[in-house]
């Protein structure tokens, strides 16, 4: 469970740890800004929930014009 | 519902204190209305002004200032267009940057209604000798909140359910539930072991 920053998690890591059975499940709130439209890779497993409360996601937040 | 540390502005000298000038900025995620709600107090005795940002309104970061800007909402130059006398500032997530702060010689203060004021230049505000409120812990009762919603639902194998009904999956017999009962909190240990 992270409700902290998106920083905090190695997503290709947890991608992997879910894939092997490691890990059970996670639920994120905060997610790294995706380049991609589309569905979250994350969200491919069974047991993942994602929420985006956060205003952390530099996506969501900024206002930089796309260079 | 903002819960600032006590700052002490001085007192102009002699006289009566005066009224303050104060702008209050919100945005997409905590609108002005909010903030003017915790300011009505102060509006007897203050010129308070509020304003949202325009979130449309964008920027290349150029300057020193505001590419240490990690997240913000908003433009630092529409910021400054309204800091004109203000002497004390108080944002959530609009950007606090140096062209912001030398576009107000009066500034007193600086609010940032939010634990880590990561949209505001904090090397500029202290090389003015300007004072820096923030709200830590503003939100920590709505992360607590959402934590213990987030064990329920893996525990309890919400996210499973829902794909399999999204998918237009159909139970055979209330038994076929037993599939997605997950386990009870109880006895099981909350955080590494």
């Amino acid at each position: 469970v992270n409700t902290a920053r998106e920083t905090l998690v190695d997503e290709a890591a947890l991608d992997a740890a879910l894939g092997s059975g490691h890990l059970a499940g996670a639920a994120l709130d905060v997610v790294h800004a995706s380049t991609r439209a589309g569905r979250h890779p994350l969200l491919r497993h069974e047991n993942v929930v994602i929420h985006l409360t956060s205003v952390a996601t530099p996506a969501r937040l900024s206002s930089e014009e796309p260079r | 519902m903002l819960r600032t540390h006590s700052a002490s502005i001085p007192h102009r000298l002699g006289g009566a204190r005066a009224r303050l000038i104060i702008l209050a900025v919100g945005d997409g995620y905590m609108a002005a209305r909010y903030l003017r709600d915790a300011f009505r107090g102060l509006e007897t005795d203050n010129d308070v002004q509020y304003f949202d940002v325009d979130t449309n309104r964008r920027f290349h970061p150029l300057s020193a200032s505001e590419c240490k800007l990690g997240e913000y909402q908003g433009s630092p130059t529409e910021v400054a267009e309204h800091m004109g006398g203000v002497e004390v500032l108080v944002v959530h997530g609009a950007p606090v940057t140096e062209a912001v702060l030398a576009a107000s010689p009066d500034l007193r203060l600086v609010g940032c209604a939010r634990g880590g004021p990561v949209n505001v230049d904090v090397d500029a505000v202290n090389a003015r000798g300007l004072p820096l409120v923030t709200t830590p812990g503003k939100n920590a009762e709505a992360v607590a909140d959402q934590t213990v919603a987030f064990l329920v639902m893996l525990a309890r194998g919400f996210p499973k359910a829902q794909r399999f009904i999204e998918r237009g999956g159909q139970m055979i017999d209330n038994y076929a539930g037993a599939m997605f009962i997950g386990s009870d909190l109880r006895g099981h240990t909350l955080g590494s072991s």
